[in-house]
């Protein structure tokens, strides 16, 4: 035959060879590089999507939410499950369906076929939210029909909620939108959702405390690049909620005394530095938070001279340098061309009463008596001329220097924040311990002082009776025994306090910042106040009866009966 | 039914073993797709199989020699019309006129110059330079006409089918060798123009290359993609890339039947998966012990028909069984080849595993015609 075995032979022998060729590629592809290839696959159809966990909540000290979340429905359309060849074609038919959902919860139709088109080229894995805040009636409308509406979900979203409003708007802050933080590593993010990251207040400083960290969830796409199923990779972790020493009540009771006034006052626990209250007017409500509310916080970023507040300050720094508690000096009405309080004169008068009445004269000739360094260095000991560092963004420092013979009297060039001169109200009330001001409740049960003065007892305590006597006979005195339906009334204990009156010289002419500082009860106090008023009248009528009404709602008021 | 006692057992139970393969992975592969009809595919699949089996018992019960002294000229000719009508009222498809109402001409092609080219060419010496140009021309003319649909895929398997045959029955070797040694060499050199082209210095000396060369611009891209997949991961290196992800993430024992991403997710596509690239998906889902186990069954198969060849009484009975042997071949070759990157793509079916029904009709009929060379090897005419 022409076709030998021979040949078929050869024929076997090629046939041989092919197979073998095969066999070996095979087994390079499928058994040597096969992890390369299961890697590269699932690079390719694998999309991470971050999930940021839920805010942690602010709480008040008795665990009333400050700030929380609320939870958000928002319809989404899930463009996977519309078929469609070609994408120009899935836009219409998305653009057609989103028309018929809005529709039916009867809203205006805001995602145009670019907005339509633009999710599809770069977030086709991922839903598209048609419409935020569904309310109870929509969300029912939906629920009712929503086999006719397969390609729409309802999702749940957490969404930043001050429950009190504006109530502590300052030191709660706000949130922003933003990328969430990636922990990822060098693992690529495709999607995220938007997380709420502080951006002012407690909810920024604590922001890393409160945020907690996202979650991962792997989603399979199809080769168009839609969602065929998805799978949790790493569970969201929830924020922790932060305890903070703030008191609804007080603070309530501090804002309703600010409320029509521009102003700022801080309420701190005397014994441990915890801010109680702390405000700042006007206010605005965090929950419509937009560019231009007044979200200055002038109880620790705004600087005011201290006026007759400083006062205190003075005379024990003059005490310690051995100025005599009975040292009797003269006033006038003017002193080196500085009028007095008292236009005609205090005449004869000594340090406590000094105190009592606000005389500049008797301050400006102590002041220069004791020596600018002295009270300025006993003014660095309570703290002022720097921060007090309170757990908040954006304190500022004040001022002291230079010293100036005004400085005595709290005029000059020095500068102060009302935080700051809580603090000092709170040391000169509780025997000289300073406090640093905080807001988070740590573990610690009793915070130990920043410092404490090195005063001998009894020149403090001429200092505070000086106090007690400015509310129940001295300058303020008027404040804090107001009449009421003829009867003259005071608190049920008694407290220590000092006004102040700043003048303030600007283009509009010169005003004066009036202040307050006061500790209660005198005894033992509790708590301190500091309370600036812009444009008041004077320290004793403008801010002192504010005071007087905080310190009320807690201590309770009583008939006076002493004449 | 003593003719059934004298089958060829292995060529049989290969070729269900493969049957069976082809149901499953049609199965799979339909799986993924929307369409009911190829949700469905491997159910016609399968009674198509149970159609050529048959064809396939007809064909080996009678005998070859008067199947191929009354059928083999006649055959040639219905096919030659067929192929020309399908060029005249062809039903366009993905830019090619392949279909003819239900089935594919250029499929029954191959079968007819086989069994033309085993009923000529033993009966007298064909040493002259002539005869190889007739020889030439009965393979040429069928191949032309089906590149001309265009299917260069099928064009490729009818010339090595008939030069084996050629070459087999020693028509003019003096040419023949030499002329089957310059067209190899002329594929290398058009492979080699190629890679040189994607490796040029500059974009300009790549063009003035890609110029000079006489091929139609798909086929190019084709031999770009496979000289050098990488460049165009997405347009054209597309169908080779996710093939080999396909495979490559089967791995040792395959992702399962049924189970595979890449197919599923429509990476491989839906339009390639079943036909074409089915490799693809059976290397995604059976892992390497599928590939090399389909693979040993097609070798059985092959080697089978050669065993039938080498026992075969007469020429002509030798002639068929190589040229089916060959066929065979070289479609599991150029399939499995194109699908991990040792060949150019070129559109052909996976023997007996992909869905096409035509050629499976016509697979296991030259197979049963192989069974009947085997079945009267004893008998003279």
């Amino acid at each position: 035959m022409k076709c030998s075995i021979a040949f078929l032979a050869g024929v076997a022998f090629v046939f041989a060879l092919g197979f073998l060729a095969l066999a070996v590629r095979l087994y390079q592809i499928q058994i040597v590089d096969a992890g390369n290839a299961g890697k590269d696959f699932s690079l390719q159809s694998t999309r991470i999507m971050q999930t940021p966990g839920l805010r942690g909540r602010i709480l008040d000290r008795k665990g009333r939410v400050l700030a929380g979340e609320r939870v958000r429905r928002d319809l989404v359309c899930r463009p996977e499950a519309v078929k469609s060849t070609t994408i120009s074609n899935a836009v219409l038919t998305l653009e057609r369906e989103i028309g018929r959902a809005m529709n039916l919860i009867d809203a205006p139709n805001r995602i145009t076929a670019e907005r339509v088109m633009r999710h599809l080229k770069r977030e086709s894995a991922v839903p598209l939210t048609v419409f935020e805040g569904l309310d109870e009636t929509r969300f029912a409308r939906l629920q009712e029909r929503h086999a006719d509406f397969p390609a729409f979900d309802v999702e749940i979203r957490g969404v930043r909620d001050y429950p009190y409003g504006s109530l502590a708007a300052h030191v709660l802050g706000h949130v922003g939108q933003e990328r969430p933080n990636a922990e990822t590593g060098d693992q690529k993010i495709h999607y995220y959702d938007k997380e709420a990251t502080g951006r002012a207040g407690l909810e920024a400083y604590y922001n890393r405390y409160l945020s907690g960290v996202s979650g991962e969830t792997k989603v399979r796409v199809n080769a168009r690049g839609f969602a065929v199923d998805d799978e949790i990779a790493r569970k969201p972790v929830d924020g922790i909620d932060l305890a903070t020493t703030l008191d609804v009540e007080w603070q309530y009771a501090l804002e309703r005394e600010l409320a029509g006034v521009t102003g700022a006052g801080v309420v701190l626990d005397a014994r441990t530095g915890a801010i109680r209250a702390i405000a700042s007017s006007p206010t605005f409500d965090p929950n419509h938070y937009q560019t231009g509310v007044p979200e200055f916080n002038k109880a620790l970023s705004g600087t005011y001279a201290p006026g007759s507040t400083f006062k205190p300050i003075v005379a024990l720094a003059a005490l310690e340098r051995g100025w005599d508690t009975n040292t009797v000096l003269s006033c006038d009405g003017v002193y080196m061309q500085t009028k007095c309080t008292a236009r005609w004169g205090h005449g004869p008068i000594n340090l406590n009463e000094a105190i009592r009445e606000s005389c500049n004269s008797f301050f400006l000739q102590l002041g220069i008596a004791a020596g600018g360094e002295a009270v300025l260095e006993m003014a660095r000991l309570f703290g002022l001329g720097e921060k007090s560092g309170v757990d908040l963004g954006g304190e500022a420092d004040g001022n002291l220097e230079p010293w100036t013979f005004q400085s005595a009297m709290g005029q000059g060039p020095l500068l102060v924040t009302p935080l700051q001169m809580a603090v000092v109200a709170a040391a000169l009330g509780n025997g000289g311990r300073v406090f640093r001001p905080f807001l988070h409740t740590t573990s610690k049960a009793t915070p130990s002082p920043v410092r404490t003065l090195n005063a001998k007892p009894e020149n403090l305590a001429a200092v505070r009776h000086a106090m007690k006597a400015v509310v129940d006979v001295g300058s303020a005195r008027k404040a804090f025994h107001p009449i009421v339906g003829g009867k003259r009334r005071r608190l049920r204990v008694d407290a220590g306090g000092k006004t102040g009156s700043a003048e303030k010289a600007s283009a509009a002419g010169r005003y004066k910042n009036t202040w307050f500082i006061a500790f209660a009860p005198f005894d033992d106090p509790e708590v301190a106040v500091a309370m600036v008023v812009e444009h008041g009248e004077f320290g004793g009528t403008t801010v002192a009866p504010r005071v007087y009404n905080i310190l009320k709602r807690f201590y309770g008021e009583t008939e006076d009966v002493r004449k | 039914m003593k003719k059934l006692l004298r089958l060829n057992i292995p060529l049989l139970l290969a070729m269900l073993a493969l049957c069976v393969v082809g149901v499953v992975f049609v199965r799979s592969a339909g799986s993924a797709r929307s369409s009911l009809v190829l949700q469905n595919a491997w159910r016609s699949h399968a009674f198509t199989a149970m159609f050529g089996l048959g064809a396939y018992f007809a064909c080996a019960c009678t005998d070859y020699r008067k199947m191929l002294y009354w059928t083999a000229v006649p055959f040639f000719g219905v096919a030659l019309v067929l192929l020309m009508s399908v060029l005249l009222f062809g039903s366009e498809i993905y830019g090619g006129r392949r279909w003819l109402w239900f089935f594919q001409p250029s499929e029954v092609a191959k079968l007819s110059v086989i069994f033309l080219l085993s009923q000529i060419l033993p009966r007298a010496d064909f040493r002259r330079a002539k005869h190889l140009a007739v020889g030439l021309a009965l393979v040429g003319v069928p191949a032309a006409l089906i590149l001309a649909e265009p299917d260069l895929g099928t064009a490729l398997v009818v010339v090595p089918t008939g030069l084996a045959m050629l070459l087999a029955a020693r028509v003019c070797r003096k040419l023949l060798v030499p002329l089957l040694v310059a067209g190899f060499l002329a594929a290398g050199a058009i492979v080699g123009a190629v890679w040189c082209a994607e490796h040029a210095s500059t974009p300009e000396r790549r063009a003035e290359i890609y110029r000079r060369i006489p091929l139609r611009p798909h086929q190019l891209k084709r031999l770009k993609v496979f000289v050098a997949p990488e460049s165009d991961p997405y347009a054209g290196g597309w169908n080779y890339r996710q093939a080999m992800l396909s495979i490559g993430s089967g791995s040792l024992h395959g992702k399962g039947v049924g189970k595979g991403d890449v197919k599923f997710l429509g990476y491989l596509p839906p339009s390639v998966s079943m036909n074409d690239f089915i490799f693809a998906v059976l290397g995604e889902e059976a892992g390497f012990v599928g590939t090399c186990g389909t693979l040993a069954l097609f070798a059985v198969l092959a080697f089978s028909c050669l065993w039938v060849a080498a026992r075969s009484a007469d020429e002509r009975g030798r002639l068929l069984a190589l040229g089916v042997a060959v066929l065979v071949f070289t479609h599991v070759y150029v399939n499995v080849a194109m699908s991990i990157g040792l060949m150019p793509i070129t559109g052909l079916p996976l023997p007996f595993v992909s869905a096409g029904k035509t050629f499976l009709v016509v697979i296991m009929a030259a197979l049963g015609a192989v069974q009947s060379v085997n079945i009267h090897k004893g008998e003279e005419k």
